[in-house]
This record gives structure tokens, C-alpha cells and sequence, in this order.
């Protein structure tokens, strides 16, 4: 009766030791529970083959006394496979596993000695083999207040991987093979059969698993991680396989059009707000542009603020439809983390196989239709193979990275004249671009490309360098003129230049009355907030900001006041339209008006583009403060600059009565 | 204090044994060890019932209640010690009840263990 008792320990221990392994790891995949009961069935089964026959052999009596003799054993064996298994499922050995292992183990060697020498007649009450069960016990007592480990994932699970699964398979097969030659209890037989049918549904188990890995790792591989949308891998491939079939004639129903999306302004919400603003726009993109296409085109994001859209079986008044439904989509703003963001959308339209045979060329066309579409301000463009200079427009970015890296640009210098003093006071530093192929590009053309291409920074930082070293130059040939330099809205909107400024003119030994800083009004709007604190920072450190081409922009003459500029720059529009004899009357009077408002602001005035003698002493009467224009000296490098020459030549052209006295002027 | 603060405080106290079950599980240490020296220090052949029976029932009893404490104390993880509570303790509960006698002259084995079928 007592042994009632006693044997109802190994369901409530088996049940017990299920509960610490749920406390110590959070959740499990089939495939670890499989290598716990691989494990278990295992040990077991090596025991049952070595052990088993002797046990059974040693007990004898009432089939009732033999059925309880041999509970024990077997219960202790399943308890042990079972603390076994936690320890294969459960990685890092836990002191509490370790500790119930123990007690397993504690547990079944007293069992099976005491039961070997119980069928010898050999036991003898008061060794150290009584202490067994009574240790077992305590190790067992123990576990339950041991502290649960740091709770592992499923994905921790799995230390030992396919070690013991293979290890118990290998140790089944030994089995079955070693029973050629010795006698296999059916007991261990089937522990065997039932671990190489475990090892079996293992190896099956992780068959699917790995197939599931692969399709995983090949979604992760086809899809943009901040969008969830495909990425350009997966319009490559799905490009690629349209176009692998070979075709004699396109169907209707297979004819493509690749929607190239660019988003406009996004750069400056990226600078402005952050990226992590930014990334917030980009996910957002996503659902807008799904809602507005099929669930069997595809929708990707190659990159940036770029995205494609696939459609098949479209022509183009279907792309052009599509096309104008996204530019409706994206129109509303998106609240970004409590922004109200605006953005537009430049989508280029190509069609195969109208423009493309292949999958390169496609992607090529619509690209070129999007610049197209971006240059134009238009919603969209459809490309057009008459107006594709793509491929030069591509090579010619690529030309002028290698020409920024091996320093092949030229910055040539116009200088500007005070209009009393007759002296040249500032020299503008203009980037000059002789291709080796091409010849001479002008900067209209290349700087477009290199804000296209991000390569303004570097660009900048070129000129700022080159022109600052010129300066110093000049200054230590006894010439106190300073050198202007352009910014962009990329440079504008660096945080990092007025220190990057500062530190060439540091490098140099040059104060910042050695530089001037030219901007224009489109370049401020981009983000005026933003440039009016840089403006204010360089402003504040000494260095003077000059508002070039002034009075072709469209924006409001109330950023004057707000800006700290000092320096205004007439564009040579105005300057270039004066009549002969200097009196144009709408010329003259806008000239004469932004000369007094200038002045009136407390900003020195600087006329460009004059290109004839008698505008000077126009400019000069109507109390221009410095001119610059061809009719002083064209742009030039600075070894084929002759300042003596370029005194002499403006002090004829300056009435005598704005001359200052020679004295005065040096 | 806020109520996570105490939250956290209870979930960080209830994750250490308390006192008593420490010097409850320090005893039974040292009552295994007293009786494994008992073991190795007695001559052969030699049995005391009040220690090989009474005191192995009563040690059995002790850590199966130790088992329980944690299930009655509404620990986390209170379940396992239900489960090794309730699995532990009716053996020994049982056989002090109905204590055996030795058979044939012999010394009974521990309670635990089996009746000899030979």
C-alpha cells in the first residue's frame, strides 16, 4: 500500500518538472520539446538496453511484486530522461535544472542498487545507500525555491540544436546494431524505435523549419525594412523575369509601364525635421501608394525618397490615370509625430515595350522621365526618347565626382569694384569645369547635377578651401581684398558650416572680414527658419552674407529685416537692360530703388553683370556701393589676374566727382 | 511612491526565499548530513527505528511541507511546489502511519524502498 504512495511521485514530479521548465523558458517550438523527449528517450533507452534485462531478471515473486519492483526503476528512468531533456531544452545549465538533475539521478541509482542487491541478498540496511532517497528528496525539495532563471525565448531554446538529437539517433542505431550480438530487451527496443521515430519527425520538423528560414530570409531580402513595400531587388527580379520570357510579339495584356516616383522637397523635411521625421514620411508613402494601385502591381522603394510602381498589363492612359490618382494621394499632409508635412511627387512613365526591351532600360527611361517631370515642376512626364539625355546626364554625374575627388575642377575670380575708391575690394569665386571630353560645362549644368547627386558638400567645401587659400595668398602679396563664395540650400542648411568655415579661415590665418558669403533668395526659402539661424550664426561670428541676384526671386522683401545680411546684390538682369546711355527709365528706377533700400537697411549694394563702362558711372551716380561685370574683368584664374590693370581700367570709367583722391584710395 | 515602484518592489522581494524557509532548508541540510555521518560512523549491521525510520519519515515530511510552503506562501511559480509537494509527501505520510516491522530477522531497507520480494 505504501508503495501506492511512493509511486504516486513520478506523475506529480513528471508534471512538476513540465512547470519549471514553463518558468524557464517563456515559450516553446515543437522542435525543442522534440529534443528534450530525443534526449530523454535516448538516455532511456541506453539504460533499458544495458541495465534493463539485469533489472528485470533480478526481480522475481508475485506478478504484483514484480510490476512494483520495476515501477520503481522505470519511473526513476523516465525521470531522469525527463530532467534530462529540461537540460537539453533549457541552454546554460540553470543551477536549479543542474540541482533536479541531480536529484534524478541520486534517485535512480539508489532505486537500481538497492534493488540489484536486494535480488543478491546482499543489501544491508545502514550504508551510505540509505542516505540516497533521503538526498534525492532534498535536492528535489530544493528545486522548487530555487530562483527561476532569466526567462529565455524559444529562439534561445535551442542550444544544443541538432547535437543530441543526432547523438540519441546515433545511440538508437548502435542499439538496434548492437543487438546482433547480444540479447535487446523489448522494453529498450522500443525506447529505441520510439527515439528513431522522434529523430524522424525531428529531421522533418526542421526540414519545414529551414524551408520557412529561406522564405523568410527571401521576403527580408525583397523588402524595404522601413516601409514594409518591396524594395529594388524584388523590381529587379520581378523585371527580369517578364522580361526572361522570350517574346516575339507583347499582348496587350503584357505590356508594362514603370511609374518612377521622386518626392519633392523631401531633403529639406529630412534636414529641417530629422531623419527620424523623415523615416516617419517614408513609412506613411507606402499605404498611400498601395490604396492607389492593383494588388497584382508591385510597389517599391528603391532608395531615399524613391519609389517604383509596376504595372502590368498597362498602356498609357492606364499609367497616366495611375499617376495622377498617386499625385492626388500624396497631396494631402501627413502628420508626421505631431507635423503637418507637405510633399509632392515627380513620377516619370516608361512603357515596354514602347521605350525599353529589357529590364535595365526600363528602369532607365523612367528615371529619365522623372528628372524631366522634377525639372519641369509637372506631376508626371512620359518619357520621351527624342528628349533622353539620360545617359549622358548620368555619365556626366559620374565625371564630375572623379573630377571633385581628383581636384580637376578650377575656381576662377571676378572681381567687384568699389565704385568710389576705383579698387577691387572682393573677388567672386567661380567654379570653373573644363571636361577632358566634352570641354568647357558650365556651372548651370553641373551644379543642378551635383545637388542631384549629393555631392554639394564636397563641392563646397572645395571652393571654400581653395578660394580661402587664394585670399590668404593675395593678402600676403599686399592685396586686402576678401573672396566671395555661393552657397547652396544643402550648404545653407549644415549645421556644421559656420564651423567648417571658421576653421579654414583659422588654417589660413584669415578673420572673417576675408570672406563673404553669397546667397540667394530661392535658397533661403527652402527653409527659412532653419537658414535664418545658420545666417545668423555665420553673421554673428563676423563674416558678412550677401544676397545674390537679388530681384528675380518671388519672395516677399520682408525676409530682408529678418535676415542678418549685409550685403545686397542686384541681379545683372537689371543692370544688363540699361540703355546706353545709362537712363532706361523702369531699369534705372528698380536699380535706384534697391540702392536706397539697401542702404536704407544699412547693407552695402553690389551691382553684377555690368558690362559697359558707362553703366558704371550710372551705378556709381546713383550711389551703387561696388560693381562687378565684364566691362571691369571677365572671371580668371588667379594667375591671369592683373590687379594694377584692373585699377586702371575702372578709374576712367568712375565720374571724377565720385572719385576719391588717390591718397584716399590706397 | 507610485504603484509600479511597488510592483516592482514585490515582484523583486518575492524572487528570494524567505528567511525561515532558508534556516528551514539549512537544518534539513544539516540533518542530511547528521545522518549520513550517523551512516558512515555506525557500525555494521546497525539500526535504530527512532532514526532510520522515524527520523527519515520525519525528514521526508519536512522538505515535502518545504515543497508546499512555496504553494502556500502564493510564490511565483507556486504550482511546482504543489506539484513536488503533493508527490512527495503521501509516501512517507503513509508508512509512518503503518510502520513495518523487519522481516526474517533482517533490517527493514528505508521506507521508500520496496518491499523485498525475495
Amino acid at each position: 500500500m505504501a508503495d501506492a504512495f511512493y509511486l504516486i511521485m513520478y506523475p506529480l514530479a513528471y508534471l512538476g518538472i513540465m512547470l519549471i521548465m514553463r518558468g524557464e523558458v517563456r515559450s516553446f517550438k515543437a522542435n525543442n520539446w522534440l529534443d528534450g523527449a530525443i534526449a530523454g528517450l535516448g538516455a532511456a533507452a541506453i539504460c533499458a538496453a544495458f541495465v534493463f534485462d539485469t533489472i528485470v531478471n533480478s526481480v522475481s515473486g508475485s506478478p504484483a511484486a514484480v510490476a512494483v519492483n520495476l515501477a520503481y526503476p522505470v519511473g526513476d528512468l523516465i525521470l531522469l530522461a525527463f530532467a534530462v531533456g529540461a537540460l537539453v531544452i533549457v541552454p546554460g545549465w540553470p543551477v536549479r535544472l543542474v540541482t533536479l538533475a541531480a536529484g534524478c539521478l541520486v534517485l535512480a541509482i539508489g532505486d537500481t542498487v538497492y534493488l540489484f542487491q536486494n535480488a543478491n541478498d546482499s543489501y544491508q540496511s545502514g550504508t551510505i545507500l540509505d542516505a540516497s532517497w533521503m538526498t534525492a528528496l532534498f535536492l528535489l525539495s530544493l528545486t522548487v525555491w530555487q530562483r527561476v532563471g532569466a526567462r529565455r525565448s524559444d529562439d534561445d531554446a535551442h542550444a544544443p540544436g541538432f547535437v543530441l538529437p543526432a547523438v540519441a539517433g546515433v545511440s538508437a542505431v548502435t542499439i538496434i546494431f548492437v543487438g546482433n550480438w547480444m540479447h535487446i530487451s523489448s522494453v529498450a527496443l522500443g525506447l529505441t524505435v520510439a527515439t528513431l521515430a522522434l529523430v524522424g519527425v525531428r529531421a522533418g520538423l526542421s526540414r519545414g523549419e529551414l524551408n520557412a528560414l529561406t522564405r523568410a530570409n527571401h521576403h527580408h531580402a525583397v523588402t524595404d525594412e522601413l516601409t514594409g513595400l518591396g524594395n529594388r531587388r524584388l523590381l529587379t527580379r520581378e523585371l527580369d523575369a517578364i522580361f526572361a520570357t522570350p517574346r516575339d510579339s507583347w499582348r496587350p495584356d503584357e505590356s508594362l509601364a514603370l511609374l518612377m516616383i521622386d518626392l519633392d522637397h523631401f531633403k529639406e523635411i529630412n534636414d529641417s525635421f530629422g531623419h527620424p521625421t523623415g523615416d516617419g514620411l517614408l513609412r506613411l508613402i507606402g499605404p498611400r501608394l498601395s490604396s492607389v494601385t492593383r494588388s497584382s502591381d508591385v510597389v517599391v522603394r528603391l532608395g531615399g525618397d524613391e519609389f517604383a510602381v509596376l504595372l502590368t498589363g498597362a498602356d498609357v492612359d492606364f499609367a497616366m490615370a495611375i499617376a495622377e490618382r498617386i499625385t492626388t494621394e500624396i497631396e494631402p499632409p501627413f502628420d508626421v509625430e505631431g507635423s503637418c508635412l507637405h510633399v509632392g511627387a515627380s513620377i516619370g512613365i516608361a512603357l515596354a515595350p514602347q521605350h525599353a526591351g529589357d529590364a535595365t532600360e526600363l528602369m532607365r527611361c523612367a528615371d529619365v522621365a522623372m528628372y524631366r517631370a522634377k525639372a519641369a515642376h509637372s506631376p508626371y512626364d512620359i518619357y520621351e526618347s527624342a528628349l533622353d539625355d539620360g545617359a549622358d546626364r548620368l555619365n556626366l554625374m559620374e565625371d564630375l565626382r572623379a573630377a571633385i575627388a581628383d581636384q580637376a575642377l578650377t575656381v576662377y575670380y571676378q572681381p567687384q569694384v568699389d565704385l568710389r575708391s576705383g579698387e577691387v575690394t572682393t573677388l567672386e569665386a567661380l567654379l570653373r569645369w573644363s571636361h577632358p571630353v566634352l570641354g568647357f560645362i558650365p556651372p548651370d549644368q553641373f551644379i543642378p547635377l551635383a545637388e542631384e547627386s549629393g555631392l554639394m558638400w564636397s563641392l563646397t567645401t572645395f571652393v571654400l578651401e581653395t578660394a580661402i587659400a587664394q585670399c590668404a595668398e593675395w593678402r600676403r602679396g599686399g592685396r586686402p581684398v576678401a573672396v566671395a563664395v555661393n552657397l547652396s540650400t544643402t550648404n545653407l542648411l549644415d549645421s556644421g558650416l559656420p564651423g567648417q568655415i571658421h576653421a579654414a579661415l583659422d588654417r589660413h590665418g584669415l578673420g572673417p572680414d576675408a570672406l563673404v558669403l553669397e546667397i540667394t533668395e530661392s535658397t533661403v526659402m527652402a527653409d527659412l527658419a532653419r537658414c535664418k539661424e545658420i545666417i545668423q550664426t555665420l553673421s554673428d561670428s563676423g563674416l558678412v552674407i550677401s544676397i545674390d541676384d537679388f530681384g528675380t526671386g518671388f519672395s516677399s522683401l520682408a525676409y530682408l529685416s529678418d535676415l542678418a545680411v549685409g550685403e545686397l546684390k542686384i541681379d545683372r538682369m537689371f543692370t544688363a537692360r540699361l540703355s546706353i546711355d545709362g537712363v532706361d527709365g523702369r531699369n534705372e528706377a528698380i536699380i535706384r530703388s534697391s540702392i536706397e533700400l539697401g542702404h536704407s537697411l544699412g547693407l552695402r549694394v553690389v551691382a553684377e553683370g555690368v558690362e559697359r563702362s558707362d553703366h558704371f558711372g550710372f551705378l556709381a551716380t546713383a550711389g551703387c556701393d561696388v560693381a562687378q561685370g565684364y566691362a571691369i574683368s571677365f572671371p580668371a584664374p588667379p594667375e591671369e589676374l592683373d590687379f594694377a590693370a584692373i585699377d586702371d581700367r575702372a578709374a576712367p570709367m568712375l565720374p571724377a566727382a565720385h572719385r576719391l583722391p588717390a591718397t584716399l584710395d590706397r | 511612491m507610485s504603484a509600479p515602484t511597488l510592483r516592482r518592489a514585490t515582484t523583486v522581494r518575492d524572487e528570494r526565499m524567505p528567511r525561515t524557509v532558508v534556516v528551514a532548508y539549512l537544518v534539513a541540510g544539516m540533518w542530511l548530513a547528521a545522518y549520513v555521518a550517523t551512516l558512515l560512523l555506525r557500525h555494521h549491521g546497525q539500526f535504530w527505528s527512532w532514526l532510520d525510520n522515524w527520523s527519515v519519515d520525519a525528514f521526508e515530511v519536512t522538505v515535502a511541507l518545504l515543497c508546499l510552503s512555496r504553494f502556500l506562501l502564493r510564490r511565483p511559480g507556486r504550482s511546482v511546489g504543489l506539484a513536488f509537494g503533493l508527490g512527495l509527501l503521501p509516501g512517507p505520510s503513509a508508512t509512518s502511519s503503518s510502520p513495518s516491522s523487519p522481516k526474517e530477522g533482517r533490517r527493514p531497507p528505508p521506507r521508500r524502498w520496496p518491499t523485498p520480494s525475495t
